[in-house]
Parts: structure tokens; C-alpha cells; sequence
């Protein structure tokens, strides 16, 4: 600790000429000796002027320990299930005034839908502001930083909360767009931590003040944390859509199955849902520019349905694309995982 | 020539001291507010125990006149110490007149009309922007003592 002060000094020396607006977020450095005299001159009769200086009152600015996190998501962090790699930001400032050590803690809200799985703690010491493979890991409730308030470089760290999104809720059903987790990140103070016991705010510590103060007092905010939150986005929401089109019927005006003008071709569309719910699930194909639709070809699931926009889910819209699109809207009802659709439509080749 | 100087200044102080002889003491309090019984906060300025920044230091400077005759034209001059924000009114001292310097002493002025120059243009000076404090005395009698006193806040 003490090399990374003496160092630190000297950035201070060297940085607050250059960043003169960027205040630190400390106070007077502990050890600072305050000193103060008073002086005094008066007249004497006769005329003559005299000095006289009291002596030196003189004290020691003892260590202040604060700390301060603050989550730099701004909003839930959109994930999705299974992502790997899952990254909540936090910056953990001393602001204290002096160099201090503060042990991280990382914790799961159990009140969400989901935790996330090897949650880890890591600490931005390539400085590239992003999570990356040369970043430390911090052991949650024993590892530590060390910060020095009174530097304008060392007196705050990036922290980031990395992991894995689970494939299913707590409670092992699937993962809905919306659903929660929540993770807190925790700094306190490693002389507080040591003490064992729950402090006062003001309670001085004896021995233990850095920065040549000989003690440390607890400030009022010798602890601090902040929440991070990962939510099931609905872009990327654990739920996928599989679909396959292919043909499964060619007929020739002649009776084969060349493809040749004239020939109608039968498409199959497959669907099926996979890890979650889906909702407004929306199926549409347009016809390709150099084929005309067979009017009343839909089928879902072996069913036909009309072209007409009416009340069954087939529209065969003829104004939509160069030859027209067919939509199939499922978007009344939620679909779970494993549902699957099978749409056929017929066109016939100019 | 050099021993007639301070053979002149020997026999100039000794009798000099003899007839007014004013003495100071500078004590430093810390200024913490307390909540009464019954409900009132009061200010208490207790021994220096701990300090840190955002703690309030009170300098009490008390003055004695020792001598056998009065001394006039005292000024007490304290200069705000390092580290440390003068607290505004917080300069006391009776029968005295307080001016305060924004430049380190050289000039010195009542608070109402103390400037300084920030971004060119001249403004009232704040209390963060005095760098000291003069009590102005008219007389201090023979016997007679006083004190007068500042606040600070640790930066």
C-alpha cells in the first residue's frame, strides 16, 4: 500500500495541474498536519509598534474511510437464456481520503425470476472499460481492491459482474421475455471488515490509519452497494422460432414434376417454438417474382384456410411483394416451447 | 556597528516590555453540534479528538496584556490555515473589528467589501476564497485579556 501511495502522490502532483476541474472526490489526505498561529501587533505608548505570535496549534487529519458504488447500467440489462459472457458494470470510488482496501461482495436477489449462473466478480485492470479475457477475477466476500482517494487514476475501479444466463427460471419452467434477475455488488471497507463488529459511523479505529495518520475513523459510509439487474429481452428473448421451407410437391402441365411454366409447386413451411414462450408469432412467405399464387392453396396443419382477410388466421395479399405474400397470423395466442405449426401453400411457375 | 544595533535594541525593548506586554494563545476546538435533552441542538466546542474532512475546527485566540500599560492599535491577525475553508461569520470577537483578506494579507477589507477577480470579472469574495482574518483593537488595557475566535471546515 505504501508504494502504491508514494506513486500516487506523485501522479496527484503531476495530474491535478491537468485536470484541475476533475475534483477528487476526497477531502484533505489523512496525515495532512493543519497547523495555525496567530500574530498579533499593537502600539506601545510612545509610538512604537510591536509583534507577537502565539504558538503553533497543530493537528493531525486522521483517516476517513467512505466508500461509494454506483451501477453504470442504466437501465436492466437485456440478456437472453443461455448467453454467456453477461456483464452488469459498476464503478466502486473511494471516497474517503486516504489509500484503502475494500472487499467486494457479490449477491443474487432470490425474489426474481431467475439467478444467473457462475456469477463472477471482475475487476476492469486493463482499463479498457469492457469485460475482457485480461480483466481479474475478484473473489466474491474475501477478495479486495485497493483505492487511493486522494489520486485522480486510483481512486475509483470498474467492476464488472459477469455470467452465464440460465436456459430456464428458478423454479425450471421457461424463461418469458421480462423476467428478472437481480445482482448486487458490495464494497466494504477491509479495516472495517476486520474489525468484526458493526461500526458507528465516527467510531475511530486505532493503528490503523494509512497515509501516516495514525488512526481511522468510520465515515458514514463505510459500506455502500448498488443493484444491477439482467432482464429476458424481447429482441433477443429466450424463446426461438424455427422455420424451414421447402417443397414438397412439383406437378408439370404434362403430368411429371419438371419445373417448367405451368408447373405448380407445393411449399411447406415448418414451425416450431423452442425455449419459451412466444408471442404476436407471425408467419408470412412471399411469393417469388416469377411465380403466381393458387388461390385457396393455404393449409395450416392440414386445414385449408381462405384467401380473404376474414376470420380464420390465411390472407393471400396480392398488392404485398412482386407476386403477392401469404401471411399466417397466430399472433391471438401465446405459444409455449414444442408447439409447431405446419403451413402448405401452392404457386405455379410463369 | 553591528553591536551598537543590538545594544540599541536591548535598550530600546527592555524598558518597551515593561510597560505593555500582550501575549497570545491559539487553541483549537473541534466544533461538533450536540442534541440537548430537550431537543435543542447547541454547539459545542469540545477537545480536539479526532478530525477529519468535513469536521469543523474552532480557533479560539485569547489575549492577555501583561504589562503595566495599554497597548493600542491591536491588530490579531490569523491566517486561515491549510486544508481548511474559513466558515462564513463565523469570526467573533468583542469590541473588535473584523476584516478579512483575500490575498494572503497584503490588503484587507470588511466581508461586504472584499473582491476578488474570478474570470476577469470582480466578485464579492466567498468565504473558501478568504485567506485571513484581522481583529482590530482598538486598546487592550494593562491586566486586561479577551479572545477572539474562527471556525473552520476541514476540506
Amino acid at each position: 500500500m505504501k508504494t502504491l501511495q508514494s506513486a500516487a502522490r506523485l501522479l496527484t502532483g503531476t495530474l491535478v495541474a491537468l485536470a484541475s476541474s476533475a475534483a477528487l472526490a476526497v477531502g484533505t489526505p489523512a496525515g495532512t498536519n493543519i497547523s495555525n498561529t496567530a500574530s498579533a501587533s499593537y502600539t506601545l505608548p510612545g509610538g512604537t509598534t510591536t509583534q507577537t505570535k502565539s504558538s503553533t496549534v497543530s493537528l493531525t487529519v486522521l483517516e476517513l474511510i467512505n466508500v461509494n458504488v454506483t451501477s453504470q447500467n442504466g437501465a436492466n440489462v437485456s440478456t437472453s437464456a443461455g448467453a454467456t459472457d453477461q456483464v452488469l458494470t459498476f464503478v466502486v470510488t473511494n471516497t474517503g481520503n486516504a489509500v484503502e482496501d475494500f472487499v467486494l461482495t457479490l449477491t443474487q436477489s432470490s425474489s426474481e425470476e431467475f439467478d444467473m449462473t457462475n456469477a463472477k466478480i471482475f475487476e476492469d485492470t486493463d482499463g479498457s472499460g469492457t469485460y475482457t479475457s485480461g480483466d481479474t477475477e475478484i473473489a466474491s466476500g474475501t477478495g479486495s481492491i485497493g483505492l487511493d482517494a486522494n489520486s485522480t487514476t486510483e481512486a475509483a475501479a470498474t467492476i464488472f459482474i459477469v455470467g452465464v444466463t440460465p436456459t430456464t427460471r428458478d423454479d425450471s419452467t421457461a424463461l418469458v421475455s421480462g423476467d428478472l434477475s437481480q445482482l448486487t455488488l458490495e464494497a466494504i471497507s477491509e479495516t472495517v471488515d476486520n474489525l468484526g463488529t458493526t461500526p458507528t459511523p465516527g467510531q475511530r479505529i486505532t493503528g490503523v490509519g494509512s497515509g501516516g495518520a495514525p488512526d481511522a475513523v468510520v465515515g458514514t459510509s463505510y459500506m455502500d452497494d448498488a443493484n444491477g439487474v439482467f432482464e429476458i429481452g424481447t429482441g433477443s428473448g429466450t424463446a426461438t422460432i424455427n422455420i424451414t421451407k421447402s417443397i414438397v410437391a412439383v406437378v408439370d402441365p404434362f403430368g411429371g414434376s419438371t419445373y417448367v411454366p405451368g408447373s405448380t409447386v407445393t411449399y411447406q413451411i415448418d414451425v416450431s417454438v423452442a425455449n419459451g414462450d412466444v408471442d404476436n408469432l407471425v408467419i408470412s412467405d412471399e411469393i417469388p417474382g416469377n411465380m403466381d399464387y393458387v388461390a385457396g392453396s393455404i393449409t395450416l396443419d392440414g386445414g385449408t384456410l381462405t384467401d380473404d382477410s376474414d376470420t380464420d388466421v390465411g390472407v393471400f395479399d396480392s398488392t404485398s411483394g412482386t407476386s403477392g405474400t401469404v401471411t399466417i397470423d397466430l399472433s391471438a395466442s401465446t405459444y409455449s416451447a414444442g408447439t409447431s405449426f405446419v403451413v402448405q401453400l401452392q404457386a405455379e411457375i410463369k | 556597528m553591528q553591536i551598537i544595533k543590538s545594544l540599541l535594541l536591548t535598550t530600546l525593548l527592555l524598558p518597551v516590555l515593561a510597560m505593555a506586554d500582550v501575549s497570545l494563545i491559539n487553541t483549537a476546538y473541534k466544533v461538533v453540534l450536540v442534541e440537548q435533552a430537550n431537543g435543542a441542538v447547541t454547539e459545542e466546542w469540545q477537545d480536539l479528538g479526532r478530525v477529519v474532512p468535513g469536521d469543523t475546527i474552532g480557533y479560539r485566540i485569547s489575549y492577555k496584556n501583561s504589562g503595566t500599560e495599554t497597548a493600542s492599535d491591536v491588530a490579531i491577525n490569523n491566517p486561515i490555515p491549510k486544508n481548511t475553508d474559513y466558515l462564513a461569520n463565523s469570526a467573533k470577537g468583542l469590541n473588535s473589528q473584523i476584516t478579512y483578506s483575500a490575498d494572503m494579507g497584503q490588503t484587507f477589507a470588511r466581508a461586504a467589501e472584499l473582491f476578488v477577480i474570478k474570470d476577469g470579472k470582480q466578485q464579492l469574495a466567498r468565504p473558501t476564497d478568504i485567506t485571513n482574518i484581522r481583529w482590530s483593537l482598538a486598546a487592550i488595557a494593562a491586566g486586561a485579556e479577551g479572545s477572539v475566535e474562527f471556525k473552520v471546515r476541514v476540506q
